[in-house]
């Protein structure tokens, strides 16, 4: 019997995987040079994503009881079919990965700064291997835990640095007309890949048809959040120190000083976001392994979450010498045409496939 | 539910990460700065840095028993460094406990320091991670040591002291810009503003005599330094700093003095309430900018007898007469920017904000036309309120 998650815990894991991209390092501002009108590509960017959210969702919808390991073999034979899999397993392990690293640099410049890299990033996997080992549906009443907590931080945090916001930081608005804010996009709609966990969850959903409108409430949900907090960090901070910052988000947080008595309030946000990381993680390991122990038709998927989970930490620790490469690979040029190509060798060919089998059926 | 034996030993080496601060760095061995001071000395080219740590074994004053050793709530310390971050770490050399900085409320810059360049010490504020760029920033007119070794009648520490000041000053004149480092750090990346940072001055020396009722104010703060990229090009007095609190906007209370009509004696006028809008015309190189000032106050006193606010034409030409104080103000802060050729009013930005497409024909010559600019300045006062009577006492 499979495991079943309701729609609504889907769009917290989606939220929640979403937004802790925006609290780390706000790709809006920092990935380009758009400066004061990071709001204004975060409007695009919303739908952009939700554009991806569609195109993700839309096709998993017609195949409800399966995921795309299942129906990728069906639409383009069982060979070939792999691939698109392949590559959305491979995407899936890099994002996590690179979440971590993310999450775990976070802590090593500012919290841990002697701890090894290699510790945090280990027993973070750890962690979430473990998490994945209970199956979806724990991970989706975690998800339920977790996520009042997570918007309570997150909406304090964007709450208390009002009194230092100045709308004259923001001026002059869309004044380097488009070539800027649409560079900026790039990234974070890159980052959109996110939603290809759905072609491996959707068949796991109590409502797998409603998967779409789920995807999408996720979408607009945590692309408003990151609207506002692309205001809110460049009204704080300013375009030039918002965008100079590793860690935007955490540096405005930093400038919270609200009397003599609210000062230093950063940390329960970075509890947040790795309470965020770690469901985003432990679905993505569980998708993983789930989606590999289709792809060789094994019946358990447990005995691959351990070494999945080496690999993740693996990777993330190996893949990235330094926190600049990290930052690197996030400029427009790497992350656009390298997301681009998860896109292009999982998502056309299916519904290329899909296209073919509507317009020629097989005959029976 | 018996624990699965692996879940056992896990959970049991957690236990392992439950020891407490990595490092032995318990808070009992660290020392607290409180407040940093920088210079530069031209001659050597070494940056000091000096630095206020809080004594835990001086404040304790009421101890019992034992023989109390008489030890000061604080310790200055200081050291030298071919960079900031260099002499902050000398610091080390000179100290039993190793510091702590995320407590550091106060960045005191000598006036050396100032008029070198202060982007190192930004620098190192907005890097690192323990300092803090809510740091409230001031030159200091005078020696730095003697600044932070000054006893605040009020207060434990000079640290708190100065913190506290500023604080207060914020609220009750206008006469002392209080801002953070984070304000000095943005605007020093915006276009068409320079940088202010308020001035510490008339520092005390140390009197032996702390029992004493009449110990000299420790410090004053009034004034400002003002900046050319980051470098300090000059002073400006009060007035000035009061027109730049009305430009922008940051008046949270301000008493000007005002000549009375009825008889030219002075009286007082408390504002409480202000707010400025600022329109920039450009035609080619021709700027005009006006300057709508628009205050609500209280007339607080009044030190001759007789009716002046329910007269209309009197209460009028007392609501003009305080708003040529204001416009005056601001007139000055214009002067002395041009003067100095720094343009910490922001007018520059004015531009860029609100007309972009021509701040960029007019941003490689504005040193040439800042000089030049006129303000058209409209101030304009309600009085409405005049306190628990309408007018001094009679004399009959």
């Amino acid at each position: 019997m499979r495991e079943k998650i309701a729609n609504r815990q889907l769009f917290y894991i989606l939220f929640m995987m979403r937004t802790t991209v925006i609290i780390a390092f706000l790709p809006v501002l920092t990935t380009a040079d758009v400066g004061q009108d990071a709001w204004l590509t975060s409007i695009i960017t919303l739908f952009t994503t939700a554009a991806i959210a569609i195109l993700v969702a839309a096709l998993g919808t017609r195949f409800p009881e399966q995921t795309v390991i299942e129906y990728g073999e069906g639409l383009l034979g069982p060979w070939l079919g792999k691939i698109p899999s392949l590559v959305i397993l491979l995407a899936l392990l890099i994002i996590a990965a690179s979440d971590v690293r993310i999450y775990c640099e976070m802590l090593v410049t500012s919290f841990l700064t002697e701890t090894p890299l290699s510790f945090l990033i280990g027993t973070m996997i750890l962690i979430s291997a473990l998490g994945a080992q209970q199956g979806i549906e724990v991970l989706a009443r975690i998800a339920d835990v977790i996520f009042p907590l997570f918007l309570i931080m997150l909406v304090s945090s964007l709450l208390l640095p009002l009194p230092e916001f100045r709308a004259a930081y923001l001026e002059p608005v869309f004044a380097q007309g488009l070539g800027p804010i649409s560079r900026a996009s790039v990234a974070p709609t890159a980052i959109g890949a996110q939603l290809l966990i759905l072609t491996i969850l959707i068949p796991n959903l109590t409502a797998p048809r409603l998967a779409t409108r789920t995807a999408l409430w996720a979408t607009v949900a945590s692309g408003l959040v990151l609207i506002i907090a692309a205001f809110i960090v460049v009204g704080v901070l300013g375009p030039d120190l918002g965008s100079r910052s590793v860690f935007p988000f955490y540096t405005m947080l930093r400038s919270i000083e609200i009397s003599e008595f609210l000062q230093r309030v950063e940390a329960p946000i970075i509890f947040a976001w790795g309470l965020g990381v770690f469901v985003s993680v432990s679905v993505i390991i569980y998708a993983g392994a789930r989606g590999f122990s289709q792809l060789l038709h094994l019946k358990d998927y447990r005995p691959l979450i351990m070494p999945m989970a080496v690999i993740q930490g693996a990777y993330s620790f190996q893949a990235y010498d330094d926190v600049f490469q990290l930052l690197a690979l996030f400029r427009p040029l790497p992350v656009g045409p390298f997301t681009f190509s998860w896109f292009l060798l999982s998502l056309v060919p299916l519904y290329l496939g899909y296209l073919y089998r509507r317009l020629w059926p097989k005959k029976k | 539910m018996p624990i699965p034996r692996r879940m056992f030993i896990i959970f049991f080496l957690i236990v392992f990460l439950l020891t407490g601060c990595w490092n032995r760095r318990d808070p009992e061995l660290l020392g607290f700065v409180i407040a940093t001071g920088f210079d530069y000395d031209p001659k050597t080219g070494l940056y000091q840095i000096v630095i206020q740590v809080a004594n835990p074994l001086g404040s304790t004053s009421q101890e019992q028993g034992g023989g109390s050793v008489d030890k000061k709530p604080f310790w200055i310390v200081e050291a030298l460094g071919h960079t900031p971050y260099e002499a902050r770490e000398n610091l080390a050399l000179k100290s039993s406990v190793e510091f702590f900085w995320a407590h550091n409320s106060i960045l005191a810059i000598g006036e050396n320091l100032a008029r070198r360049g202060i982007l190192p010490i930004l620098d190192l504020f907005e890097r690192e991670r323990q300092l803090r760029i809510i740091t409230r920033p001031m030159v200091v007119e005078g020696d730095l040591r003697t600044l932070l070794e000054a006893e605040f009648p009020l207060e434990e520490s000079s640290s708190r002291g100065l913190w506290r000041q500023a604080t207060t000053m914020m609220f009750e004149r206008t006469r002392y810009p209080s801002t953070v480092l984070r304000e000095t750090i943005i605007n020093l990346a915006r276009p068409g503003v320079d940088i202010m940072i308020g001035r510490v001055g008339n520092i005390a020396p140390k009197t032996d005599d702390s029992t004493s009722t009449g110990t000299t104010p420790p410090a004053e703060l009034a004034g400002a330094a003002v900046f050319r990229k980051d470098h300090m090009i000059g002073w400006i007095g009060e007035r000035e700093v009061a027109g730049w609190h009305w430009v922008q906007g940051r008046a949270h209370r301000a008493t000007l003095i005002v000549m009375s009509p009825l008889d030219r004696s002075p009286l007082s006028v408390e504002v409480h309430r202000s707010h400025a809008k600022i329109v920039p015309r450009v035609q080619g190189d021709e700027v005009t900018i006006t300057v709508k000032i628009h205050a609500r106050g209280r007339m607080q006193e009044q030190i001759t007898p007789g009716d002046l606010v329910d007269i209309k034409e009197r209460h009028a030409s007392l609501e003009r007469r305080t708003a040529a104080v204001i416009e005056n103000d601001v007139e000055m802060a214009l002067k002395r920017a041009q003067e100095l050729n720094s343009d910490y009013l922001g007018l520059g930005n004015l531009i860029y904000r609100k007309l972009p497409r021509e701040w960029e024909l007019l941003e490689p010559k504005w040193e040439e036309v800042f000089p030049t600019l006129a303000l058209d300045i409209q101030a304009q006062v309600d009085i409405v309120r005049a306190g628990l009577v309408t007018s001094a006492p009679t004399i009959k």
